[in-house]
């Protein structure tokens, strides 16, 4: 239930967000949002038979992946800040605040495994 | 004299990092099987002790199959150490202790050592070492390299075995009845051999009866026939190994004892990154997060060893006043090999990513999402791992083909990685992408990289085409459990790299600086356009001018074949003569160079002529020299179409 809502907010979320960057023409970290939208998506296919486990794995390792690109967006501003700062967008926003809600999903899938 | 002890163990279970705590040393530690290729040596003085420490290539079992495998091999049997250490990961024993009991059928003075005891304890599993000694009568240790857990307890065991003088280890596992007859009927033949003394009768006769190809010739050298027919001894081999499966099985029972009822955290991992679909897309980011890292995020610190640069050649020039002295200091030893260093933070920065992939454990698999399409090329993924180091440095790529099998596939290996580009092509890359291309300069770089992977793979083809019919291997691999880098070893991987780029650049780099500097300068004091250099470049100049290259990037390419930093010195110098300041350079080269030139001489410094190190690395690792001059010529061409095609296609756009 749980990891069935989590996959549908943040798949859907990032594959928003990923069209939105190739739109204005960043297409390179569109490419990115849209692949971490798959790692979720592809979390409703059945591969293993238990659903469950399988579905927090994708939610784990989208979390992870959440985590490293917000974490390249900050560093970028922060370096940035000692030659031409380069200002967030919007949309820059809005990927930090779903990759937020990615790590705390990340969070909840991490107590399923050892 | 001092003793000798080798480390032997399956890849990747931490011989090295043990054998780096055991001495002290600094070898090349990574998380992926068969990043040991050679032997490794190292002293220990302990309580008043010599004892030298051997690190080996990683083994799964003495039968030995690749090059790397057969170095293990020939040395536990040849250089007969005085104690043998078998290392075993404690969360994946079992074949481990296949090794374990091989070697102990071998010889005497042995030990089990069970490492990364911390992994095993933070996953809930528990080892007892009093039931793995009484089992296999040998002394246990349990270990963790990176805490240091255990590692005086092992020094102290060795001792014991070193100077206490009786034979350590006698447990001996029984086979079926048919397989002991048959190897006490082996021994008895083996006993009145004279010449085989040395070795122990009951490890000949199982590996006579397994088909050991090298034993079999060792006892035919001694007259004794192997009468035994194929099929047989598959079944021998198939009855010794499920005994000796057996015998594990049982002591895991009692020795193990484990809450995993879970799916691993790697496991959960591994079912997205090893997906067949969002694997190559995958890797792809991962990719892109590299360079961008590489490039954006090392950016501002290039430039504050640029304007660094550039204050200190002021200074000079203002300290020193006119004369060719200060154009020696200024334009040639500061512009050349400064030139150069400004983009020391980006290979480090290079570095940092690839080091973070091999210890994370991304890089097997990365191998194994590729190796279906690999397979097509008629490599596997285990070549493809072999390229990717190739980004670091072609030198360590070639040596790490060791690992793979299939020889036609190391060679075609071997010859193709140069293509990959490595961290010495990086400068040049920035420096004309950030002349030309500026604003785009990490999209760029990513596509070039891609493009050096295509031409690869392009390459691999065409070999195979050429030189070879066959079918790949398919890959077996061991996927390894991921592991967050410690920043120790991160940090001691990036300095170990990145040492030895400012070590190139005090050596070699400083040298062909000094060297374009005085062609550069001479004979009309300065004059760059009537100077030996623009003798050099314009007499080659007419070969390339079809390709839109002056002579000044004819010279650039000709000194850059001693390593290819160098085409950076050569233009900061050719371009940087009159005294003005660094930020000049990229206008000076923006204004001789297209972006369609510009991108036909990146593609062209891509895939000419690999440097000194990297033929030297393909002829000792192929076997001749014949392979490293075909390389040679090999490449030249393919760099002289590739450019050409860029500026026929790119004037036919632009
Ligand atoms: N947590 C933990 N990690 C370890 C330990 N020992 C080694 N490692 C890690 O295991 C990986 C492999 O270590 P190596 O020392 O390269 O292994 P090796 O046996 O020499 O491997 P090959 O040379 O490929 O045969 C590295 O990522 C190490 O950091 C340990 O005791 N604990
Ligand atoms: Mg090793």
């Amino acid at each position: 239930m749980i990891e069935s809502f989590l996959i549908s907010i943040l798949g859907g979320g990032y594959a928003a967000l990923g069209i939105i960057y190739i739109a204005t023409g960043n297409i390179l970290w569109g490419f990115l949002t849209l692949t971490l939208s798959a790692v979720y998506f592809f979390g409703f296919e059945k591969v293993l038979g238990s659903g469950k486990e399988h579905k927090a794995s994708h939610i784990l390792t989208g979390g992870i992946f959440a985590l490293i690109a917000s974490g390249f967006l900050i560093i970028e501003w922060l370096v940035s800040l000692l030659s031409e700062p380069v200002k967030p967008t919007t949309v820059d926003w809005w990927f930090l605040g779903v990759s937020v809600v990615a790590f705390l999903g990340f969070l909840f899938a991490r107590k399923k495994f050892v | 004299m001092a003793d000798i002890v080798a480390l032997v163990g399956n890849p990747n279970v931490g011989k090295t990092s043990l054998f780096n705590a055991l001495t002290g040393s600094r070898q090349y530690v990574a998380n992926w099987p068969g990043v040991t290729v050679s032997r490794k040596e190292g002293i220990r003085r302990w309580r008043g002790r010599e004892i030298k420490f051997v690190d080996l290539p990683g083994i799964y079992s003495l039968g030995a199959l690749s090059l790397d495998e057969k170095i293990t091999r020939e040395y536990i049997i040849n250089e007969a150490p005085e104690v043998v250490v078998v290392v075993v990961d404690a969360l994946n024993m079992e074949q481990g202790l296949y090794l374990l009991l091989e070697v102990l059928e071998m010889r005497e003075n042995v030990m089990l050592v069970v490492n990364a005891i911390d992994e095993a304890r933070k996953r809930g599993v528990y080892i007892n070492k009093y039931e793995l000694e009484k089992h296999f009568g040998v002394h246990t240790v349990l270990t963790s390299a990176v805490t240091g857990e255990g590692v005086t307890e092992l020094l102290d065991k060795i001792l014991h075995m070193l100077t206490s003088k009786q034979v350590h280890s006698l447990v001996e596992i029984t086979y079926p009845e048919e397989v002991e007859d048959k190897i006490n009927k082996i021994v008895e033949i083996i006993r009145k051999k004279k010449e085989l003394h040395s070795y122990k009768p009951r490890w000949l006769a199982v590996k006579f009866l397994e088909g050991d190809a090298q034993v079999l010739e060792l006892l035919k050298s001694c007259g004794i026939e192997d009468e035994i027919s194929q099929e047989e001894h598959e079944k021998y081999r198939s009855l010794i190994a499920s005994r000796r499966y057996e015998y594990i099985e049982t002591v895991m029972k009692e020795a193990v004892s484990s809450k995993m009822e879970k799916m691993s955290f790697s496991e959960a991992i591994d079912h997205v990154m090893t997906h067949r679909f969002l694997g190559i897309p995958i890797f792809l980011s991962f990719m892109y997060l590299a360079f961008k890292f590489t490039f954006d995020v090392m950016a501002p610190f290039s430039e504050l060893i640029d304007s660094g640069m550039a204050a200190l050649g002021d200074w000079l020039r203002n300290v020193m006043g006119d004369g060719w002295a200060t154009s020696l200091v200024v334009d040639g030893v500061i512009g050349g090999v400064g030139g150069v260093l400004v983009f020391v933070p980006n290979i480090f920065g290079m570095f940092l990513a690839l080091g973070f992939m091999e210890e994370f454990g991304y890089l097997p698999r990365a191998a194994f999402v590729v190796d279906r399409l690999m397979y097509k090329l008629k490599l596997s993924g285990r070549s493809f791992m072999s390229l990717i180091l190739g980004f670091g440095c072609n030198v360590p790529a070639i040596m790490s083909t060791r690992g793979i099998g299939d020889p036609r596939e190391r060679l075609i290996t071997i010859l193709v990685s140069p293509f990959i580009t490595c961290s010495a092509r990086l400068p040049v890359y920035l420096l004309l992408v950030g002349a030309l291309f500026r604003g785009k300069e990490a999209a760029m770089i990513f596509i070039i990289y891609l493009s050096s992977m295509v031409l690869t793979a392009l390459s691999s083809i065409l070999w195979n085409k050429i030189l070879f019919k066959g079918e790949p291997v398919p890959l077996i691999m061991e996927l390894p459990r991921y592991r967050l880098p410690t920043l120790k070893n991160l940090m001691l991987y990036v300095w170990d790299r990145g040492k030895h780029f400012l070590e190139k650049a005090g050596s070699i780099i400083l040298i062909a600086s000094i060297l374009i500097w005085i062609l550069g300068y001479f004979p009309n004091a300065g004059d760059i356009n009537t100077s030996f250099a623009a003798h050099m470049g314009k007499a080659l100049e007419p070969i390339f001018r079809p390709l839109g290259f002056n002579w000044k990037m004819v010279t650039a390419l000709i000194f850059g074949m001693a390593a290819k930093e160098v085409v950076v010195s050569t233009f900061s110098m050719l371009y940087g003569f009159s005294d003005e300041a660094a930020a000049a350079l990229h206008q000076a080269i923006a204004a001789d160079f297209t972006p369609v030139t510009a991108l036909a001489f990146i593609f062209f410094v891509m895939a000419y002529i690999p440097c000194f190190a990297t033929i030297a690395a393909i002829a000792s690792e192929s076997g001749s020299w014949k392979w490293a001059w075909w390389s040679v010529l090999y490449s030249l061409s393919v760099a002289y179409v590739l450019a050409l095609i860029i500026v026929v296609v790119g004037g036919m756009i632009a």
